[in-house]
């Protein structure tokens, strides 16, 4: 944080919640006016299901859809898969099947009605496929984890989704523990993009 | 045109706030506009309006922003747009603003967290006590707390670096009144001063015990000085062209921005006291079709989904 490095800023976290430290670098860099991977508004867009459905649904990536509801409603079609709209938000997925465990789920996502609750119908089995640079070893998530990454950016996290009739759809995005991440492959994800940027900035030298 | 305004019930409980929203809803109704207010539990109706005006508190924090971004992404008109809350909702962002683009302003560092000899006596030197700590999202002077000594200042910061990593450090700069100076396109909106609460330095203050606010001066906005003027459009030609409120203080004659904010309040009897016409040119934008477009300081923005 303290560097005024200027360049290109690759920031590898595997938590990039709104005010965490993987935040506050991407935020130092851009401020710096460097070109940062991941950006701030893309980390923003992610963290926030409703933002994050919207863009995947543009990208092409195959979603569920959903409701956004801000306080319990009895109308709520069950089973379903709730997800916290608030920027901490880190293991929130929850799955409901009664009307009882709704009104506990609500309360609890909501923070006491202070934030919406995003609501997917429960369809298919609920996968968690933690994706590092578009990879993933959860062999149905694997185009939605090199697509995701495609869009957004996001080096490390953990994508949520469902299978229905063995096909993947997305339905979240959270923040992973640092120790369900292979930082061996991270390393050697780091060290080819550095390979190949260097190739490129020789290339590019030879050019002009 | 059907205009959401996206409020929370809190937007509703002073009685001068909420007047303004209903004469924000008279002027769009009477200007042939449909007016609805919006709570959270409509945010699946945001594609049925045509603009979103956000007067619940905007901080990429809250589900304001949620809602700014979505509008925004359907090519809705959107005040506040998401660009413009993400860089003023930021006193870390604004440094690099006012920094980068040669605003007056009062002295400010980043500080985080570094305690060495060295580094405390340089920033001491140079800001001089007492000196402003400031968290990096405040709103309504919350989080902004006066070090008078080294022994305060390491026992504000660290308070504060426990939330957030940096904050921001700026010079003490004693006036009686804040100017607010509201900009909308680019254009001065209206003027007020805020004063300073007796025996306060903050527009909200703790006077024993007590949290007071100062008085609002009105004043036309034909009669801004033009020095002040030109500061207020530049900084907010570098922020986009929404809406926006200046604080901006006034020392020998020479004008220092404090910050930038988005979503400005509107209280009824005080913002509009002297410019009565600042409810119809909002609407007028709202109702324009032309999104709010950042301005030249442009922190970097994903495509819109």
């Amino acid at each position: 944080m303290k560097s005024s490095a200027k360049g290109d800023v690759l920031n590898v976290s595997h938590d990039y919640r709104y005010q965490k430290m993987g935040y506050y670098v991407s935020m130092h860099a851009e401020l710096g006016g460097n070109p940062v991977t991941p950006r701030c508004s893309d980390i923003l867009d992610t963290h926030r299901n409703p933002l994050l459905m919207m863009r995947a649904v543009k990208a092409g990536i195959p979603c569920l859809p959903y409701t956004l509801i801000s306080r319990y409603e009895r109308n709520v079609a069950l089973p379903a898969l709730c997800f916290a709209v608030n920027p901490y938000t880190c293991n929130s997925v929850t799955a409901v099947k009664s009307e009882s465990k709704m009104l506990r789920t609500m309360k609890s996502l909501s923070v006491n009605n202070r934030y919406p609750v995003s609501v997917q119908p429960l369809i298919g089995d609920v996968r968690e496929a933690v994706q590092v640079f578009g990879e993933t070893d959860v062999p149905e998530a694997r185009d939605i984890a090199r697509k995701f990454y495609d869009e957004f950016r996001v080096p490390i996290g953990k994508l949520i989704v469902q299978i229905v009739d063995g096909e993947a759809r997305l339905s979240h995005f959270e923040p992973v523990q640092k120790k369900e991440v292979d930082w061996g492959l991270v390393r050697e994800k780091v060290r080819t993009l550095r390979v190949r940027t260097l190739r490129a900035h020789a290339t590019s030298a030879h050019a002009i | 045109m059907k205009i959401g305004c996206f409020v929370e019930t809190y937007c509703f409980h002073l009685k001068d706030e909420a007047q303004a929203l209903e004469l924000f809803k008279a002027t769009a109704e009477a200007r042939g506009h449909e007016f609805e207010f919006i709570y959270k539990k409509d945010m699946n109706r945001i594609p049925e309006f045509d603009a979103i005006f956000i007067r619940a508190n905007t901080d990429p924090m809250n589900t304001a922003y949620v809602v700014s971004r979505l509008a925004d992404s359907l090519g809705k008109v959107v005040i506040d747009d998401p660009h413009s809350i993400r860089t003023c909702s930021s006193k870390v962002v604004l440094h690099g603003l006012f920094e980068q683009n040669s605003i007056p302003s009062p002295r400010s560092r980043l500080f985080a967290g570094d305690y060495g000899r060295e580094n405390l006596d340089r920033l001491f030197e140079y800001l001089q006590f007492p000196i402003v700590v400031k968290a990096p999202y405040t709103k309504f002077s919350s989080h902004v707390e006066k070090a008078h000594d080294e022994k305060e200042f390491r026992e504000i910061t660290a308070r504060y670096l426990k939330n957030a990593t940096p904050i921001v450090l700026q010079q003490f700069m004693p006036t009686a009144f804040d100017w607010r100076v509201g900009v909308l396109d680019n254009r001065v909106l209206y003027l007020c001063k805020y004063t300073m609460p007796r025996g306060g330095w903050k527009i909200r203050a703790e006077v024993d015990g007590r949290q007071v606010w100062g008085d609002t001066i009105p004043i036309f906005r034909k009669n801004i000085p033009k020095k002040l003027e030109e500061i207020a459009i530049k900084v907010s030609k570098c922020v986009g062209d929404g809406l926006y409120g200046l604080d901006v203080k006034e020392v020998d004659g020479e004008y220092y921005v404090i910050e930038i904010n988005d979503n400005p309040s509107f209280y009824h009897g005080q913002e509009d006291a002297k410019d009565k016409d600042l409810y119809e040119k909002i609407i007028d934008r709202l109702t324009s079709g032309r999104q709010v477009k950042p301005g030249t300081y442009k922190i970097s923005e994903s495509q819109a989904p």
